[in-house]
């Protein structure tokens, strides 16, 4: 089969009968892996509820002393991405490969901006000492809980944006040598990965910087 | 295939729906952002959580299109949150009742 070709021919794979089934298995595949995902940072947030709940002031006192400008302008970069990411999908449905290419570049630049900002984040919390040790500035010591899921998390979370940056590339590099035809559902699972990947940022948003604000 | 004779009229409308969408998330944070300021008590946490359900709840709908998929993959999205909840409820049930 020709690499070159668009359409049909060149999306479909084995051992799918029709594109239909196709992207509806790879994208019930996607949700399959998602929901483990679900559970995976499920788990974390799960942590942070009980402590939470057990050290409340302390808790609240540890959110206070994160960077809020960081962690905002952190959560309109990934919004925009994901906005971005579904215009990609909808221009190569309609067969617009460099629309779809341009979408998909602006998406993973909005996405390394983030890693930027979480880089210089990270680096005036360490310079501040805000790590889950005994050197933590702040009276309670239990807002070392807090620092260590607060590490974790959003350390987890980078990783994911990270392999999500990397697949958006990829995808870009297929697209651009014709290997992989726009309207492929590899784009669609790209694009459902990078979306959750936001929502786990949204819902770090809420536990990590919001409290202990008023 | 050059990219002129494989494309169709870009779906401008439904870009347009996508980014009101996008508007509605970023004003979301924009109110949450704004109550994290407002001494709410022991609501604050509720009303953090109740927004970014919803943002969550856009995100899912609109952008990952479960509001358009099969049966099969809205209910592989619940299934998710069906476990997250015994997750949840299991374990808090243990702490609450010790």
């Amino acid at each position: 089969m020709s690499a070159h070709v668009s359409g049909p021919a060149s999306i479909l794979r084995e051992p799918w009968p029709s594109v239909p089934r196709q992207r509806e298995g790879v994208t019930f595949g996607m949700w399959a892996f998602l929901a483990t995902e679900v559970l995976f940072f499920g788990a974390l947030i799960l942590v942070y509820a009980v402590y939470r709940d057990l050290y409340p002031d302390a808790f609240r006192a540890a959110a206070r002393a994160t960077d809020i400008v960081y962690g905002t302008v952190n959560t309109v970069l990934l919004l925009t991405s994901s906005f971005v990411m579904t215009l990609a999908i909808d221009a190569g449905a309609a067969g617009a490969r460099r629309v779809a290419i341009l979408c998909l570049a602006v998406t993973a630049a909005l996405g390394t901006a983030f890693m930027v900002v979480k880089g210089f984040e990270y680096y005036e919390d360490i310079q501040n000492g805000l790590l889950p040790d005994a050197g933590l500035p702040l009276p309670s010591p239990m807002s070392r809980l807090f620092f260590a899921l607060y590490w974790v998390m959003t350390g987890v979370h980078a990783i994911h944006l990270a392999i999500g940056i990397g697949f958006v590339l990829v995808m870009i590099v297929l697209l651009a040598r014709s290997t992989l035809a726009a309207e492929s559902p590899a784009l669609d699972v790209a694009a459902l990965y990078w979306h959750f990947v936001d929502t786990v940022w949204v819902l770090l948003y809420a536990l990590i910087y919001l409290p202990g604000r008023s | 295939m050059t990219d002129a004779s494989a494309h169709r009229r870009l779906p401008l409308r439904q870009w347009l729906g996508y980014a009101v969408v996008w508007l509605a998330l970023v004003a979301g944070m924009a109110v949450t952002l704004a109550l994290a300021y407002v001494p709410l008590g022991r609501a604050q946490a509720a009303v953090h959580l109740a927004v970014a359900a919803l943002q969550i709840a856009l995100i899912w709908s609109a952008f990952m299109n479960l509001r358009r998929s099969s049966a099969l993959v809205r209910l592989t999205a619940c299934s998710a949150a069906l476990w997250l909840v015994f997750m949840f409820a299991l374990t808090f049930n243990d702490y609450f009742s010790r």
